[in-house]
């Protein structure tokens, strides 16, 4: 457990991870120990990592200069996800992502055309996907999990311009008094989306199509 | 020195053991707080000896972490009065013994009283300098000028030196 990193055990503390091994009554190995013990922490990883989690963001920002390993350590996304384990605060707003659906639900079954609706006798605008999906009283980051390949699915027998317009209209906002706080949701929306898509090459074009339609914005 | 805990003489039926510090200081602690140590649990079931012998934890921590599990084996106490005591468990401490804390913790596997000593640590850490935090945990700065550089300018917004402290 001790000693992953810098830390030697041969300094002459009696292993600062073992119960019961030998004995040591000097005072001044005792005195060793607390001297290092910031070192010994800050070589255990779990340690570090519960104590950096407690951390507000800005000072974990700063702390990626202490050194390249507390930089690997903030930076690593498992990190990123044990401090946020709703993605939702951070980046997407899943209220208004069922919002965005609500209101263009039949747009929506209609651009997910042929295959869907031939895998099912209801002809109903409403499709029991979306319904299921909007039918959960607080959608998580999960349930849109579950949902999104639906969409990732059908939309991936488009061809790319519509793909991406399909994509860009399902996640405008509609709602006028939302535009404000929303301005910037809908490109975090069509991100995470094209993240779900499997085929790379489609997800990359996609991503080229995006960048380039931002510039000529 | 023997230390008994707060709940009385020994009886026969509730069982204790007696752990001992690196200083040879021995501790008489009631088994239902000992188990909340997962470490001290193991090593119990392991073998029939009521004598641990603790290599690594002084006699100040091992009081301290002692102190703390005996309080949360109270069933007396309510857990709004426990957390009461976690807060003043750490408030006042400095970083040193803190430091000395959350190692023994993860010794002996205290969960809880890891957290608790984490959120501090963190606290008393979330406004001092990045030179600061090196000094303590004995950190090199393995960093080029230049990559020092950028990370100070990805998040320029969360270096405002005015409130930080370096002491």
């Amino acid at each position: 457990m001790i000693g992953r990193r810098r830390y030697d055990p041969s300094v002459g503390t009696c292993g600062a991870g073992g119960i019961g091994t030998s004995s040591c009554r000097e005072e001044k190995i005792i005195a060793q120990i607390i001297e290092i013990s910031g070192e010994i922490v800050a070589a255990i990883d779990d340690l570090l990592k519960q104590i950096l989690l407690r951390l507000p963001i800005k000072s974990l920002l700063r702390f990626k200069l202490v050194s390249m390993h507390w930089n690997y350590l903030i930076s690593n996304p498992r990190f990123r996800h044990l401090r946020n384990p709703d993605p939702n605060l951070e980046e997407f707003n899943s209220n208004l992502f069922s919002q965005y659906l609500e209101a263009n639900l039949e747009e929506a079954a209609y651009t997910t055309s042929t295959p869907y609706q031939t895998s099912n006798t209801d002809n109903s605008s409403k499709s029991p996907d979306v319904g299921m999906f909007l039918s959960r009283p607080n959608t998580r980051w999960d349930h849109w999990y579950e949902f999104v390949p639906f969409f990732a699915n059908k939309s991936g027998d488009l061809p790319f311009e519509k793909q991406l317009k399909f994509m860009k209209d399902t996640n405008l906002p509609k709602n006028p008094t939302d535009n404000q706080q929303s301005a910037k949701k809908p490109q975090y929306a069509i991100r995470a989306e094209l993240r779900l898509i499997p085929d790379t090459t489609v997800r990359q074009t996609l991503h080229a199509q995006i960048a380039q339609h931002e510039t000529e914005e | 020195m023997v230390t008994t805990d707060e709940k009385g003489p020994l009886t026969a039926k509730k069982k204790s053991v007696i752990i001992r510090s690196c200083d040879g200081d021995e501790f008489l602690v009631s088994e239902s707080a000992a188990v909340l140590s997962t470490s001290l649990k193991k090593i119990l079931e392991e073998k029939e000896d009521r004598l641990i012998h603790l290599s690594d934890i002084d006699n100040k921590t091992l009081a301290m972490v002692i102190a703390y599990l005996s309080t949360h084996a109270d069933d007396g106490l309510s857990d709004d009065l426990k957390r009461s005591f976690d807060q003043e468990f750490v408030s006042g401490k400095e970083f040193d013994v803190l430091k000395y804390l959350v190692l023994a913790t993860d010794t002996l596997q205290v969960t809880c009283l890891c957290y608790t000593v984490a959120k501090k640590m963190a606290d008393i850490m979330k406004n001092k300098l990045v030179e600061w935090v090196r000094r303590e945990f004995d950190i090199q700065n393995d960093y080029t000028p230049e990559a020092e550089a950028e990370i100070r300018r990805l998040d320029a917004w969360a270096w405002d030196d005015r409130q930080l402290e370096d002491d």
